[in-house]
């Protein structure tokens, strides 16, 4: 259990703590939100330890491996997956319907591209909720969908040499994939 | 752009594409998916045992853990495949013994295991935890006893219409007291079993969650299994049987009490033989039953199947032999709102000119 989930209402816990992105921008956030992005945990705590001496707490936390449109994405939706935790504090099925429904909502409004970019930065942020969220919607969008579909889905072009694709297309033809359900 | 994807990620995003064929198609998006791919992969299916090398899974899918392997084709059920068309597991668990692999899981289906397949499968893989053998034949009860002894962490045992040579020793008993594991085991295509190993391996396995049982498991020890496992979620009863003795009512009031107190069982098989009149005691159970299994049970027709489907009010598989008739598919579609998947099975598979089910009760009429 970590510290932030202990307490009642996370999201309106008063203290606040700037993030700076690679493009300048300047986010101001709650604590329970920042908390939840590990790196920035860890970077705030090493800091705090620095300064017990100083007494001084406020902190300006560079991000320089993530920009600010992903940013603001993904404080919104820890917000929201902190609010919707605290509503459903002791109903853990409730709590995973209103997620699924918030998450289901969510991946409407968000394009391909943007999948990409919210992964890295949930990854470089190491907000591991997160990660797994998008890593699944990623997986779910490629499902049952073609080798050539996947590829223009990324923006990724084969670089396998003439031939070789054709080989391995052919080995799961043969050995890696059902012909039947029988 | 997803080029700049660090390994560990891309590997994350795989860990959610799951089906075989989702996995063939990221692999040939490009040398760097391939090669991520490739170490990630721990399901591997293979259709035909003959399509590939051992020893080119291994080095093709160096990370596999778990599995599939399919020998001869269907219509081998049919008698229709020569005698020794092959299909021997021998050389695979070799060579991925030899290759140090981690195996945990295996699935064969329609292949020839011998004894010493699965002494070598038990005593190669420290971790094993589930074996499934469906349609297989070469085997012993002896290659069932090295599973049992020397599994330590084994989950899953399940053992579908296999042809076993069955010896006289005691293959269930030689599960080790520590054995505690187990979630899935099903024996119900043997002939015999060890009731008393069998109660005592029950006892000690508070996880076991899918027990199908043979016919030489009598109603008696059904219901000391029960009250022991009233865990458990899925069911195949053996032998669903009373004799005209005078202990019947006694054994039949016990039965209905343990079954009342079984409220996880969600699926329902077996009733390989069957008393009509002992099946009201399953009918408290059955309003949660989603999944119900009566393709074996040919002890149950008419009005019996018809009253017992009647409370079956949350199915959304049937698979049913075709006693129901027509009248009877009728009230399934009346009752059975959520049915997703309907099987009826020929009661007579060589009978010719009876139609028990016609078109009148499968053609359904909005």
């Amino acid at each position: 259990m970590s510290n932030q989930s202990e307490s009642p209402n996370p999201t309106s816990s008063s203290n606040k703590i700037t993030l700076k992105t690679s493009d300048n921008e300047v986010f101001e956030v709650e604590e329970a939100v920042a908390m939840k992005f590990c790196t920035v945990k860890q970077y705030f705590d090493d800091e705090n330890n620095n300064n017990v001496t100083s007494g001084t707490s406020t902190t300006l936390i560079p991000l320089p491996n993530v920009e600010s449109h992903p940013l603001a994405i993904l404080i919104t939706y820890c917000k929201k997956h902190l609010e919707i935790k605290a509503n459903n504090a002791d109903n853990k099925k409730e709590m995973e319907i209103d997620m699924e429904h918030y998450e289901r909502e969510f991946l409407k409004n968000v394009m391909p591209q943007e999948l990409t970019e919210l992964i890295l930065a949930a990854n470089y942020l190491n907000f591991k909720e997160a990660l797994d969220f998008f890593c699944r919607a990623v997986a779910s969008a490629i499902q049952n969908k073609s080798v050539e579909y996947v590829r223009k889905f990324f923006g990724l072009e084969s670089d396998f040499k003439p031939g070789e694709e054709e080989k391995l297309r052919e080995e799961f033809a043969w050995s890696f994939e059902g012909v039947d359900e029988d | 752009m997803m080029n700049y994807f660090p390994d560990e990620v891309l590997e994350h995003v795989f860990d959610f594409v799951t089906s075989h064929r989702d996995r063939n198609a990221v692999s040939l998006v490009c040398k760097l998916w391939y090669r991520v791919e490739r170490f990630s992969r721990q399901r591997v299916f293979i259709g035909n045992c003959y399509a590939i090398s051992p020893e080119r899974l291994v080095t093709r899918f160096p990370g596999v853990k778990a599995l599939t392997l399919k020998g001869k084709p269907h219509f081998a059920d049919f008698n229709l495949v020569p005698q020794d068309w092959g299909g021997y597991v021998q050389p695979w668990i070799e060579a991925l013994a030899r290759s140090r692999i981690g195996l945990e899981e295996l699935r064969l289906k329609r292949m020839v295991v011998s004894d010493e397949s699965l002494d070598v499968l038990s005593r190669s893989f420290t971790n094993f935890k589930s074996l499934v053998l469906v349609s297989c034949e070469g085997f012993t009860t002896d290659g069932l006893s090295a599973i049992a002894a020397n599994c330590r962490f084994l989950r899953e045992l399940d053992l579908q219409e296999n042809e076993i040579e069955e010896k006289k020793n005691h293959w269930l008993g030689c599960f080790p007291d520590s054995c505690t594991s187990l979630v899935s085991l099903n024996f119900a295509c043997l002939k015999e079993i060890n009731l008393v190993a069998l109660e005592k391996l029950v006892a000690r396995n508070p996880n076991l969650k899918s027990l199908k049982l043979n016919r030489a498991v009598p109603l008696e020890a059904l219901q000391r299994i029960l009250m022991r496992a009233p865990q458990l979620v899925d069911l195949g009863t053996g032998s669903f049987v009373l004799d005209h003795d005078s202990d019947d009512s006694e054994t039949y009031r016990k039965l209905k009490a343990t079954i009342l107190k079984c409220r996880s069982i969600r699926n329902l098989s077996g009733f390989l033989e069957v008393t009509p009149r002992c099946l009201p005691a399953i009918y408290p159970i059955c309003f949660n039953l989603t999944y119900l299994n009566l393709s074996y049970a040919a002890g149950i027709h008419g009005s019996e199947l018809i009253k017992l489907i009647c409370f079956c009010g949350k199915l959304q598989r049937l698979w049913i032999l075709d006693y129901i008739g027509d009248k009877g598919l009728e009230v399934v579609a009346s009752t059975c709102k959520d049915l997703q998947e309907l099987r009826v099975f020929p009661s007579d598979p060589f009978g010719a000119g009876h139609a028990a089910v016609t078109e009148t009760g499968l053609v359904v009429h909005p």
